[in-house]
């Protein structure tokens, strides 16, 4: 078997907290994702919604 | 990273952890990245600098007049973080190398996270990569991130 070697010191209420914080980041990025979606042409994009989702 | 792995599925974003820069650094990272990229954040790289990546958020990058897909890149917030870039698994395709989080932290990580599309991802990875992991260094991440029901509920 693998040795594991050094193992990482895991604070799980820091570690919920982060994810609290990544969760409120995540909500800020669709906050401007809404805004610039409004403020660009539908042709423009539309057409790259096209090739991302194929 | 499961799409990386061929799951079907869409993504608006890719995790990427980077070590820690110097703004000197960062800076030049920038200036590197401003050829295809832009910062969707800010456009000023001090403020990513200071107000975000040193502050312990995000910021992210992408391709210029295009929102989405973009990479969110971070420097390392914890322990876990500076582990995963020490342990980081290396990646081979279309002739280039990446590095990725090492699946026996990753498959358990996405349990600890628990939205029903991190559950898919974990029980995906773990099917395709169970024969290949370490068994006892998986199971030190399933203990430590308290995530053994899920993992007994989901996986097995």
């Amino acid at each position: 078997m693998k040795k594991t070697g050094r193992l990482p010191n895991i604070d799980l209420k820091e570690l919920k907290r982060q994810k609290k914080e990544n969760f409120r980041e995540r909500l800020d990025f669709i906050d401007r994702y809404a805004k610039w979606l409004k403020k660009t042409p539908n042709k423009e994009w539309s057409s790259r919604q096209k090739t991302l989702i194929g | 990273m499961p799409i990386l792995f061929g799951r079907s599925r869409n993504s608006e974003d890719v995790d990427i952890i980077i070590e820690k820069l110097t703004f000197k650094q960062f800076d030049e990272l920038w200036g590197e990245l401003g050829k295809d990229f832009e910062c969707i954040i800010t456009g000023d790289p001090k403020e990513a600098y200071d107000d975000y990546l040193s502050a312990k958020h995000s910021v992210r990058f992408s391709i210029k007049k295009q929102f989405i897909p973009n990479m969110e890149m971070k420097f390392p917030k914890n322990d876990l973080d500076v582990w995963t870039l020490e342990k980081k698994w290396r990646v081979f395709m279309n002739g280039r190398r990446l590095f990725i989080s090492p699946m026996e932290l990753q498959i358990p990580f996405k349990l600890f996270l628990g939205s029903e599309k991190d559950i898919e991802d974990a029980k995906y990875l773990y099917l395709l990569f169970k024969g290949k992991l370490d068994k006892k260094l998986l199971w030190s991440f399933i203990t430590k991130l308290k995530v053994e029901k899920s993992f007994k509920r989901y996986l097995r």
